[in-house]
């Protein structure tokens, strides 16, 4: 981390992203030794680990949506730059703060139809399968990142509107 | 029909204005799902493809095996490569040349990459072939296209995206792409050898290096070949299925790179970010993917477009060939997972109506978006080479990488019009 991100009014988004890196590390480590210990367990020992597979799913969401506010933020999703070099210099952060707002509003979206989603899992009283586990608290946490990621994009977009290239 | 063509416009649209890929796949997907819909089912599509792409056991595999080439990465092990490659090949004209080819096939068996592949290697080889005064396009050429084995060459995340998409054996697809893996390495080493006898001066040879030497850099090889023989292992062997062996071949990874004393925390750190980066970046494109192929499942294009292609009534080869010169041309301008997300969905089935097998046309798939790796204008391969070595020109490496183009067209028109040379493996082994 540079010093200009631990710095005054940045500290707080940049603290943000280093928990949700911590977050992402630790989901990814889990996957990685859940199926390790599980094709061992399997094979050594007919001892698979109970509930694998759903705990693989609630690692794999919770890897992708811990880095995602970040990368949206940093500009740090898939683009195809080809045109770049057609496109006036003077045109790039009002071209890149349009595309960081339907950004916005694409993960605003998402983040409604989730937390629906959330709340009619806990109406219907929805568990995983093998640990029983209730759905919904992972479903809200998907979609408040949802909106982080949102709010994360909006940024980016004012970010880009003010900057000078 | 119009309402995929138009889908298909907007979505081009919205890309080349550089709204994130994700973005544009989604956004597109939603708004033409809702109006050829309805907004409420369009709604419902959003949660549901939210989910899908990420709450899934079967996309495990794809951070799993990114994961295992990062830690290979980190563990250094592409230095062992070159230095044993060229120990045998060295001493020939072209012969750093040759020897990073091989290198990049034998990284490409541990790593499921091709930007990694081609990163890694042009830091062992690039200095070495500088020495020796190699020219900078035979150099850059050869990495960036050694580079593109990586994702042919199993384990390969390319194959493992086609193996989610159209519910084919991942296992099969990874014996699949030995042989053709195998080719591409043959072809690439024609074409340094064309290079070298147009114009000797641009890859003059090595030193001669003794079967005692030789043996030496083969033995220190043996991590390469133990991880490989693990994970195919595995999966052939019945011990583990192929989303698991990406867990075990990750776990196999970073032991190495620990028993190397190559890991430090902060490194395991760093690893561990950027894999989970570089995967939610994937998905994220995934999931706009789903949503989109909802929108063009609705349209009844694969419909639509079988029955055209049925009452023309040409041979199937021919129709395989007009795919294979689609994925050339979309091949300069996409990158490979969108290219993949967006084609197979329309062309597959087509491709199981006509007769062939799904194994055989994922291995001509992912061939053909090696391809695009190195054609200009945006061959991802060539940038990454040019972002490590800012004082060649784009120009120059595309113009290295020409003689292993052309090695690339014959290579895929020779998968294309002959199913076994992919099959025969993947029958003998299942």
């Amino acid at each position: 981390m540079t010093e200009s991100d631990t710095a005054g009014p940045r500290r707080f988004p940049a603290l943000m992203a280093y928990v949700g890196d911590i977050a992402a590390a630790l989901s990814l480590f889990g996957l990685m030794a859940l199926t390790f210990v599980d094709v061992i367990g399997r094979n050594a020992f007919s001892a698979p680990v109970p509930g694998g597979t759903e705990l693989t799913e609630l690692l794999m969401a919770a890897m992708v949506f811990s880095v995602l506010p970040a990368i949206s933020r940093r500009n740090d999703h898939i683009v195809i730059d080809l045109l770049d070099e057609f496109v006036p210099i003077r045109w790039r952060p009002l071209q890149m703060a349009l595309a960081n707002l339907l950004g916005g509003a694409a993960f605003a979206v998402i983040a409604w139809r989730v937390w629906v989603d959330a709340g009619k899992t806990a109406d219907y009283g929805g568990i995983t399968p093998y640990l029983g586990w209730p759905m919904a608290p992972f479903l809200y946490a998907m979609a408040v990142m949802a909106g982080a990621t949102a709010v994360a994009f909006v940024v980016a977009a004012l970010a880009n509107g003010y900057r000078r290239r | 029909m119009i309402a995929a063509v138009t889908g298909f416009a907007a979505l081009f649209a919205l890309i080349f204005a550089r709204v994130p890929i994700a973005i544009a796949l989604g956004v597109v997907g939603f708004v033409g799902f809702g109006l050829l819909t309805d907004w409420r089912p369009a709604q419902a599509l959003v949660a549901h493809a939210t989910k899908d792409g990420t709450l899934n056991y079967g996309l495990s595999v794809i951070p799993l095996f990114i994961l295992m080439g990062n830690f290979i990465t980190k563990a250094r092990l592409s230095e062992q490569l070159y230095t044993a490659a060229y120990a045998f090949l060295g001493h020939y004209r072209g012969g750093l040349s040759l020897a990073t080819i091989t290198a990049c096939g034998g990284f490409g068996a541990v790593c499921g990459s091709s930007l990694a592949t081609a990163a890694t290697m042009a830091k062992v080889s690039m200095p070495s072939m500088r020495r020796y005064g190699y020219d900078d396009r035979l150099a850059t050429g050869s990495i960036a296209a050694g580079g593109t084995l990586g994702i042919l060459i199993p384990p390969s995340v390319m194959l493992v995206i086609y193996g989610v998409i159209t519910e084919t054996h991942i296992g099969m697809l990874f014996a699949a792409g030995i042989v053709p893996g195998l080719i591409g390495i043959l072809g690439y080493m024609a074409a340094v050898r064309y290079t070298t006898w147009r114009d000797p001066a641009q890859g003059p040879p090595g030193e001669w290096t003794d079967w005692r030497g030789r043996l030496a850099a083969l033995r220190a090889v043996w991590g390469v070949i133990v991880l490989f023989a693990l994970v195919m292992g595995g999966i052939y062997g019945g011990f583990f299925t192929p989303t698991e062996a990406a867990g075990i071949g990750a776990t196999g990874g970073l032991l190495f790179a620990l028993a190397r004393g190559a890991l430090t925390w902060r490194g395991l750190f760093e690893v561990l970010v950027d894999t989970a980066r570089t995967s939610a970046k994937m998905f994220a494109v995934l999931i706009g993917a789903l949503m989109f192929g909802e929108f063009v499942n609705y349209t009844g294009m694969h419909k639509g477009f079988l029955d055209w292609v049925t009452d023309l009534a040409v041979p199937g080869w021919a129709i395989i060939l007009v795919f294979v010169a689609v994925y050339v041309v979309l091949g300069c301008v996409l990158e490979s997972l969108s290219m993949i997300l967006l084609t197979v969905p329309v062309f597959f089935p087509i491709v199981i109506e006509l007769g062939y097998d799904p194994v055989w046309f994922g291995i001509v798939v992912v061939v053909a978006v090696e391809i695009g790796l190195i054609t200009p204008p945006i061959g991802v391969n060539v940038f990454v080479l040019r972002s490590m070595l800012p004082e060649i020109s784009t120009a120059t490496i595309f113009r290295g990488v020409t003689p292993f183009w052309i090695a690339d067209i014959g290579r895929i028109v020779l998968l294309a019009l002959v199913p076994a040379l992919s099959l025969w493996l993947p029958q003998l082994l299942f």
